[in-house]
């Protein structure tokens, strides 16, 4: 008999540190290639089974994107603190989920926190707010240095168990 | 009364997916040269797997759907018709990717020396058998 199989997906633009996160979660270690089209990882989140969908963020796969996401039970959208075109460019992303997913939770990332450049507290509040999803959580990590990763996955296992997280936007 | 509409529906699918396990173990026990068989859903989602690790099943899943939506992909920029099947060599295994009547796909993973014609004679055998049962469980 077969177990549930979760399938989680994670977008956002290239080079924000969608692979980085997965790989520091599952190996200690980040990554400096670009994903080619999609990469998947296997994962086991307490007891549930969970496979991690990590899409590349350049425009080239976008095609590919767009028949793969479907049946996704998270989204975890990546943006790089750094660059704040990557965070306004969530609203691109939030196009293709409502295209071809629907109504699927979503937590937003942002990555990169190492680098101490943030963006202003309003304009994130106002932007998260205005983004068509329903968001979860949101949350900043640092792939680089693990801060926050681990909490990054074990919000992930308990959304998939019992459909709550503990950190939703204020 | 939606209680027993419940588990009567629940029976059914459990029926049909011991149908098909026990068709696929079937398989792989007349044709030696299967490694494992996943049939999935086209956004990566197994339905039925010839294995019972789940690690393998969920990336054969995953691949098939993947294999799939690339290949297909292609063969529209290519102008090339709709695709019927995908096969990967590769030094110790072949993969062969099967779309059956846009619902769900087909993963046979198989030592590389096994002829390609068996497999895809016993492949398409299979599909027949099953696809009744699998078109139900996918609902």
């Amino acid at each position: 008999m077969l177990q549930a199989i979760k399938k989680v997906v994670f977008l956002g633009d290239g080079g924000v540190g969608k692979t980085s996160l997965i790989r520091r979660f599952l190996e200690n270690k980040t990554s400096n290639e670009i994903t080619v089209g999609v990469d998947f990882r296997y994962v086991k989140l307490n007891d549930t089974i969970v496979v991690l969908w990590d899409f590349s963020g350049q425009e080239r796969f976008r095609a590919l994107i767009e028949n793969l996401v479907s049946g996704a039970s998270l989204i975890v959208m990546v943006f790089d603190l750094s660059r704040s075109k990557t965070f306004f460019n969530l609203f691109k992303w939030a196009e293709i989920i409502q295209r071809y997913l629907g109504d699927v939770p979503v937590i937003i990332v942002g990555n990169k926190k190492d680098l101490d450049a943030r963006l202003e507290e309003n304009v994130l509040k106002d932007t998260l707010s205005q983004l068509p999803l329903r968001v979860v959580a949101y949350l900043e990590t640092s792939a680089k240095t693990g801060e926050n990763v681990s909490t990054l996955f074990s919000m992930i296992s308990k959304f998939l168990r019992t459909k709550k997280v503990t950190a939703p936007i204020s | 009364m939606g209680v027993f509409r419940m588990s009567a529906i629940r029976d059914a699918y459990l029926a049909n997916l011991s149908q098909v396990q026990n068709i696929l173990k079937k398989l792989l026990f007349v044709n030696k040269g299967i490694k494992a068989i996943v049939i999935s859903s086209f956004d990566g989602t197994p339905l039925v797997s010839s294995t019972s690790d789940p690690r393998s099943t969920a990336l054969l899943a995953a691949i098939a759907a993947t294999l799939h939506n690339v290949a297909e992909k292609a063969g529209n920029v290519a102008g090339s018709g709709g695709l019927k099947k995908i096969v990967a060599h590769y030094v110790n295994d072949k993969i062969i990717v099967i779309a059956v009547n846009h619902s769900y796909n087909v993963l046979v993973r198989a030592s590389e020396e096994t002829p390609l014609g068996v497999i895809l004679r016993d492949l398409f055998m299979l599909i027949d058998k099953i696809h009744k049962l699998v078109t139900s469980i996918s609902r």
